[in-house]
């Protein structure tokens, strides 16, 4: 395609209305030193159509195809009305734990009122059984007032006997990280390791409930000595 | 309508083109990216192959299709995939022998002290000290044994209940002889609680010593009927402040009334297999009913059975279950299962029923050891088995046949630790399998170059000789491929098709199948090979079909060579318009002569020139219509 040329006017002519003024533009003191360029290659000359001609600015053209990673470890949304990351959470725990949602948890469950009551509150996953909560944490967990918030409904649940787990949506994203944060929080066997060790010798430990209180005992006897209490 | 002259030929008619109109151009992607369903493919490795990653197993096996990133299809021998972010060989177990006496139905700790009961020619409890087996008790065989911390309850068949105390001193229990022929024991809420063989009365004493329990029902107003008295106890443990007793006909709940509920009804899979494994694991009762292990938590049952082994029909499934126990995080069972990979085994196939310790963790199951062969067909199996922290996991197996082993893992820990299989070669290591890897497209061609193996603890010192093996199969072939050895620890790139002389740069499929093996050809029994990560790198390669277009000049007698066509402009367009609307595919054959078949996804017309009208008495107007084709692949 062939470039037109641009016509430039270099000076502007009053109206016959009016007086002819010239303009005067503020220019720095310092100016590059700037040279004019031109194209030296004719663009009716270059053949775009060619077959052999194909510009890869970004490589090969290669769209995605196929499932979602994220979608695919959630649960559909027209099964549970939640955000990604809550059913991501929702799908982890009835496909990898086995639970049976409405009995071993529940989903959006209101407490106090949920939100038809002032002061009630809506949970992401309650879990009556463990007395435990899972929240679900957005982007926007961290501004003032939803940490406020979220830190006065979590002593509020922690007054009725349930522990709050806060996930945020960045960690349920990693499903490695994901994976070690839900077996830490339902008590399953994780890389936190508790098993004695490689090098650890379970014969040398103690390992019943008498041993472990005659060390007590020599503790307790050590320290009358030593200080009288 | 002549149909003679023409450049190409659409639904058997021919038309004459504008040439310089005429286009071909592939439709499909050169390599899209792909994306699987179970995750861990990365979109970019900022080259031209992209990554499908496998770092993480602790989802366990029986996952056909790669749909989960930490799951894999099966193992085979002693392998360990519980650890994150590595596979390991499982510690391997010892046999202990006992010469007079190798059966063992039951295993009790007391006093610290490992116990074993046999009920049957008159084996009665022997104990295990100092590596040695010796006799406790051999008047009567042995039904069950129930320790508490003062006493070890013995509960000798057809005669009257015992204790002993941590002195070793045996003596009479309960009020009088009728206390006899107890066939199961559980403590509950204070009480101790006794079923008498072949009933389904329970009978319980609330002193240490049992002096007050008396298992004849008519000098006990206080014992309980469970059930309707057809189906006799097997079983009984406390379980969520509640006292579960299981029975031929379902599982029955004893509350603080002292009244027997049924709460799950299995009465249509009565089985003398049911109830061999019962335990209560991270808050859930679990037990099995028949070849079906179940997840109770008070109010809903899950069924949480260990998914198949492998992808060859007849599909390996577990048979029988034995006894489980939970320790350490993990819940262990003793399991029969029918292996069919003979074929795709080519180092030891065998097709036979293997006795296995599997390991399940709350999320997957793991086969950690394939202890002993049975080649002769099924073959019933006792699993008693308890973990003791201090001295490891003890079990027995025992077939109908009479030929029994009984073996113990120690020290046993979750991290597994020595005794390792040693001096194996690669015929005989035990090996990973990963799932079918399908990138998520079953039916579209992959390339594959290489894979990158992430390995740790290899050795090629000649007395250790530690290393992997990565083998491959694709597209459900009996061949097995082979990408080579790991002997250095790090990242070894690996190539396909190296059992050929003259290897294939790259191997091509529609889904491929890794074998790891782990290979401890020394005698080194005290290390395992490890293995990190798995990085298959894959080129999608869909197949091509074509897109065409160009313009078909409409006109009344149109011109084509020397000779003159005998159409009407309607009669053109009319017939294209038809095709436009073909449901079915539609024969095209183009400029060069070649044939396929298409659908037209496009007509376009535009009108050039009015003429007088035809001789059938239609609108004569020249036209251009432009159509655009797509194959139908």
């Amino acid at each position: 395609m062939a470039k037109k040329a641009v016509f430039t006017p270099t000076t502007i002519y009053p109206s016959k209305f009016g007086k002819r003024k010239k303009i005067h533009i503020p220019q720095p003191d310092y100016r590059d030193y700037i040279l004019r360029k031109r194209d030296v290659v004719r663009w009716e000359d270059i053949n775009l159509e060619a077959d052999w001609h194909t510009v890869h600015k970004r490589g090969v053209r290669r769209p995605k195809v196929g499932e979602d990673p994220l979608e695919a470890r959630a649960v559909q949304r027209e099964y549970v009305n939640g955000t990604l990351p809550e059913r991501i959470v929702h799908q982890y725990l009835t496909q990898h734990l086995h639970m049976q949602p409405g009995i071993d948890f529940d989903f959006q469950s209101s407490l106090d009122g949920g939100r038809l009551e002032l002061g009630g509150m809506v949970v992401d996953f309650l879990f009556r059984f463990l007395k435990i909560i899972i929240q679900v944490q957005g982007p926007t967990h961290t501004q003032f007032l939803r940490a406020a918030r979220d830190e006065e409904q979590a002593n509020e649940l922690a007054l009725w006997g349930y522990d709050v787990f806060g996930l945020d949506d960045t960690l349920i994203y990693d499903e490695y990280l994901f994976e070690e944060a839900m077996r830490r929080m339902f008590a399953l066997p994780a890389g936190m390791g508790g098993s004695g060790g490689a090098h650890g010798s379970y014969e040398g430990d103690i390992t019943n409930t008498e041993q472990v209180y005659m060390v007590f005992q020599e503790i307790q006897d050590n320290l009358i000595l030593q200080f009288g209490v | 309508m002549t149909t003679d002259l023409g450049d190409i030929s659409l639904g058997g008619v021919k038309y004459r083109v504008d040439l310089t109109s005429y286009k071909e151009k592939d439709l499909a992607d050169f390599s899209p990216r792909a994306s699987v369903p179970g995750g861990s493919v990365n979109m970019a490795e900022l080259l031209l192959y992209q990554p499908l990653n496998m770092t993480d197993w602790r989802h366990g096996y029986g996952f056909l299709w790669h749909t989960d990133a930490m799951g894999y299809m099966r193992s085979y021998g002693d392998i360990d995939t519980r650890q994150p972010g590595a596979v390991m060989m499982a510690s391997t177990p010892v046999s202990i022998a006992d010469s007079t006496n190798v059966f063992k139905h039951g295993l009790v700790m007391f006093n610290n002290v490992l116990y074993s009961w046999y009920d049957g020619a008159t084996h009665g409890v022997r104990k295990y000290t100092s590596s040695t087996w010796s006799a406790v008790y051999t008047t009567a065989n042995v039904q069950f044994c129930l320790a508490t911390a003062d006493y070890l309850f013995i509960c000798p068949e057809g005669a009257r209940l015992l204790k002993m105390s941590t002195a070793g001193t045996i003596t009479d229990a309960g009020i009088g002889v009728t206390t006899a022929d107890i066939a199961c024991m559980a403590i509950h809420n204070g009480k101790i609680y006794a079923n008498p063989e072949g009933t389904n009365r329970i009978h319980y004493g609330t002193d240490p010593e049992l002096d007050d329990l008396d298992t004849r029902e008519a000098d006990d107003p206080d014992h309980i009927k469970v059930g309707g008295g057809r189906y006799q106890i097997i079983k009984m443990i406390s379980y969520a402040n509640y006292l579960y007793v299981f029975t031929g006909d379902g599982v029955y709940v004893v509350g603080d009334d002292n009244i027997a509920r049924r709460v799950l009804d299995f009465a249509s899979e009565t089985s003398s297999l049911n109830y061999r494994s019962v335990v209560v694991y991270n808050g859930y009762l679990y037990f099995n009913v028949g070849s079906k292990f179940y997840q109770w938590n008070g109010a809903r049952l899950t069924d949480v059975t260990p998914p198949r082994l492998g992808d060859r029909y007849p599909y390996s499934e577990i048979r029988y279950f034995g006894a489980a126990v939970a320790s350490g995080g993990y819940l262990y069972v003793l399991a029969q299962w029918y292996n069919d990979e003979s074929t795709y085994n080519p180092w030891n196939g065998y097709i036979e029923d293997v006795q296995s310790l599997f390991s399940f963790d709350g999320v997957g199951w793991h086969k950690l050891n394939d202890l002993s062969f049975g080649s002769t067909g099924p073959v019933i199996i006792y699993c008693p088995l308890i973990y003791n922290g201090n001295y490891g996991l003890y079990y027995s197996l025992i077939s109908g046949s009479g030929t029994g082993t009984w073996q113990l893992q120690t020290p046993w820990r979750n991290v597994p630790l020595a005794p390792f299989a040693a001096n194996l070669s690669s015929d005989t290591a035990p090996y990973l399998k990963t799932p079918r890897l399908d990138m998520g497209f079953r039916r579209v061609q992959k390339s594959v170059p290489s894979v990158l193996v992430e390995a740790d603890n290899l050795s090629t010192v000649s007395t250790e000789s530690r290393y992997l093996v990565v083998d491959y199969y694709v597209d459900g072939s009996t061949t097995i491929e082979t990408f080579g050895s790991v002997t250095a620890n790090g990242i070894t790139e690996l190539f396909p098709n190296q059992q050929d002389a003259d290897p294939a740069p790259t191997q091509e499929f529609k889904n491929m199948v890794l074998m790891v093996r782990f290979v401890n050809a020394g005698a080194l029994t005290t290390q395992t090979p490890i293995l990190e990560g798995l990085t298959v790198r894959f080129l999608m390669r869909p197949d091509v079909f074509y897109g065409y277009s160009f313009g078909i000049v409409v006109a009344e007698n149109y011109l084509y060579g020397t000779e003159q066509a005998s159409t009407s402009a309607k009669d053109l367009r009319d017939a294209l318009l038809t095709l436009r609307d073909s449901k079915a595919p539609i024969e095209f054959i183009d400029i060069y002569g070649d044939t396929h078949d298409v659908y037209i996804s496009s007509v376009s017309l535009q009108a050039q020139e009015r003429h007088e009208n035809s001789e059938d008495g239609t609108n004569n107007i020249e036209s251009i219509i432009v159509v655009n084709l797509v194959e139908a692949a």
